[in-house]
């Protein structure tokens, strides 16, 4: 019973990993710009299916496909930011029009990937796919641990980006008040389309772990980003360590349930704790 | 109008049943929407409870639609406030993740629960009539949810909560500072705003004799009628009504010529993208600016 347990809260807490770079990415959109992207998910899944072609079409390995689906993605978040969102920052809700904005936006993607590919099921299959570690009775699934680890190093990594270097700091500036940073000198636009581009980084990391993990399929960023917009306002909107926690959260509680019913509702229990949330602490978990 | 069901042909009825079924939609969301400012990405989740409390009320019961209708409009009501409560005291941006979230959950749990069809939904039987009977009926019934619709909108605008509406949109702070309930208000706005999905999601359950989640939940139903509203012109009382026909007849049109769903789909969000950046106010909303003219209400 305890190894169930355990073994339980180990998968909640590999998966919440691979969650909490979206998440991060997610809310780190909205603490600097306000914006909400809501193409998060469709990024991801975007970036999933370049690995899946990589590794079909050519036989590179998933792993050192991650650069290559991290390049694209930033160049893409780089590009939406300027061509579309940059119309929106300066309205009075930035916030709602950048939903409904780079919601179309993922609708556009997700039917794109359709039109491309087809609505069907794929994932990738390695020779390491479905290995594991046994562990004190305790099962490592390889990939998953892989994933769990590069997406910690990722996280640490923006850490340190966001304390040391110049445009991390321009961000925390940002975030904490926009109008005294530019008044220092910081380009509004440019650091924002950069933390854009990171976030779609982000989700391309991500979207290459979820294709190793999972079957996935256009339609799933729909799923994903309600998801991940109930972890995100979970740990409090415009916090990573908050995200980082929160999807772990998530994650656990997910695995946790999915040992008794069926795992599809895991997005109600998602979506209560969002709705619980805005009843008891709007602010989220670490939010201001 | 209404005595079109006596020279129209049944296709004409038929169009016109989803054109009616649009303005009621888009109508209903401009209430949330469009006066209070609360941006509803999920309205199709109202229209979708609707449908399936009507068709389960009809296969467990056999109750007829007259009863069924405002019966679906009150279980969407219902769901719309029991899941509104937690937002109303927090930002608009929240509700609109709280209700697109709730389109996909209950979506979810449609297709997971046994009693609800499932994945494969419900059928229903046909009424015992000729088509051209039967669509008369709904024709019927579907104008007169739409007038009721654009009536009870209208009535809203020119009331004491359709001002305290408009404050909240324009400045929540300010509103409650000069005494306005905001909440409660929202609240209101938001049960109207829900009703008139379900009941009308009901009426379409009986006349399509067939619902299965994936059509009565569509995440893309509900951004089109934000679409349709943006375009028309929100906030205003004709907007959503020329928003909604112009969509639905142009739609219609090209539902012969696109065959892919999907290309459909990235037609819509490219122009609903267009339409956010470059006429977010609408047509109406356009020609109120530009003719200062009381008729564009």
């Amino acid at each position: 019973m305890l190894e169930l347990a355990l073994q339980s809260i180990l998968n909640g807490v590999l998966l919440g990993g691979i969650y909490a770079l979206m998440a991060v990415g997610l809310s780190l959109c909205f603490g600097v710009m306000r914006v909400a992207n809501s193409a998060q998910a469709a990024m991801a899944v975007l970036s999933a299916y370049i690995s899946y072609w990589l590794f079909v079409l050519y036989g590179l390995d998933p792993f050192f496909s991650i650069g290559i689906s991290m390049g694209i993605l930033f160049t893409l978040g780089l590009g939406i930011y300027r061509s579309l969102v940059t119309r929106i920052i300066n309205t009075p809700s930035p916030t709602l029009l950048s939903f409904l904005l780079l919601s179309a936006v993922a609708i556009v993607m997700e039917n794109s990937m359709v039109m491309a590919g087809g609505n069907i099921y794929r994932a990738i299959y390695t020779s390491y796919t479905a290995t594991s570690v046994e562990i004190a009775g305790i099962v490592f699934p390889i990939v998953r641990v892989a994933g769990f680890v590069i997406s910690m190093s990722v996280i640490l990594v923006l850490s340190l980006v966001l304390k040391f270097t110049y445009v991390g700091k321009a961000m925390r500036a940002i975030t904490q008040d926009r109008e005294a940073a530019t008044l220092m000198g910081v380009n509004a636009t440019r650091i924002g389309s950069i933390t854009f581009g990171i976030g779609a980084a982000l989700s391309g990391i991500a979207g290459v772990f979820l294709a190793l993990i999972y079957a996935f399929y256009p339609a799933v960023q729909g799923l994903w980003i309600a998801k991940l917009y109930a972890i995100v306002i979970f740990g409090g909107m415009g916090s990573v360590p908050g995200a980082m926690l929160a999807s772990m959260v998530l994650g656990m509680v997910e695995a946790v349930i999915g040992v008794y019913i069926p795992t599809m509702w895991a997005y109600v229990v998602a979506y209560i704790i969002l709705l619980l949330t805005l009843f008891i602490r709007p602010t989220g978990l670490l939010g201001k | 109008m209404t005595t079109l069901p006596l020279w129209g042909s049944t296709f004409l009825l038929s169009l016109l049943i989803i054109v009616f079924m649009n303005v009621t939609f888009a109508e209903s969301w401009n209430i949330i929407g469009g006066f209070t400012g609360l941006i509803s990405f999920g309205h199709m989740v109202f229209f979708g409870v609707g449908a399936y409390t009507g068709a389960m009320l009809l296969r467990d019961f056999g109750l007829s639609p007259f009863i069924t209708a405002p019966i679906g409009g009150l279980v969407a009501l219902l769901l719309a406030v029991t899941t509104g409560l937690p937002c109303v005291r927090v930002s608009g941006f929240y509700f609109a993740i709280v209700t697109s979230s709730l389109n996909e959950v209950v979506r979810l749990v449609v297709t997971i629960l046994p009693w609800t069809g499932g994945a494969s939904g419900i059928v229903l039987p046909v009424l015992p009539f000729d088509p051209k009977t039967t669509t008369s009926i709904f024709y019927l019934a579907m104008l007169i949810v739409m007038i009721a619709t654009i009536f009870a909108t209208y009535k809203i605008s020119r009331s004491k909560l359709g001002v305290g509406l408009m404050a909240i949109r324009e400045d929540m702070e300010a509103a409650k500072a000069v005494g306005v309930p905001a909440s409660g208000l929202k609240l209101s706005a938001i049960a109207i705003g829900s009703f008139f999905p379900g009941v009308a999601g009901s009426l379409y359950s009986y006349y399509m004799t067939y619902i299965d989640p994936t059509t009565v939940f569509n995440l893309l139903l509900s951004f089109q009628a934000i679409m349709m509203v943006l375009l028309g012109g929100s906030g205003t009382i004709l907007g959503p009504v020329l928003g909604a026909c112009l969509f639905t007849i142009t739609s219609e049109l090209f539902r012969y010529t696109i065959i892919f769903e999907a290309l459909h789909a990235i037609i819509f969000g490219l122009l609903l993208i267009f339409i956010v950046l470059f006429i977010p106010e609408g047509i109406v909303g356009w020609c109120k600016r530009k003719f200062k003219s009381k008729i564009f209400i």
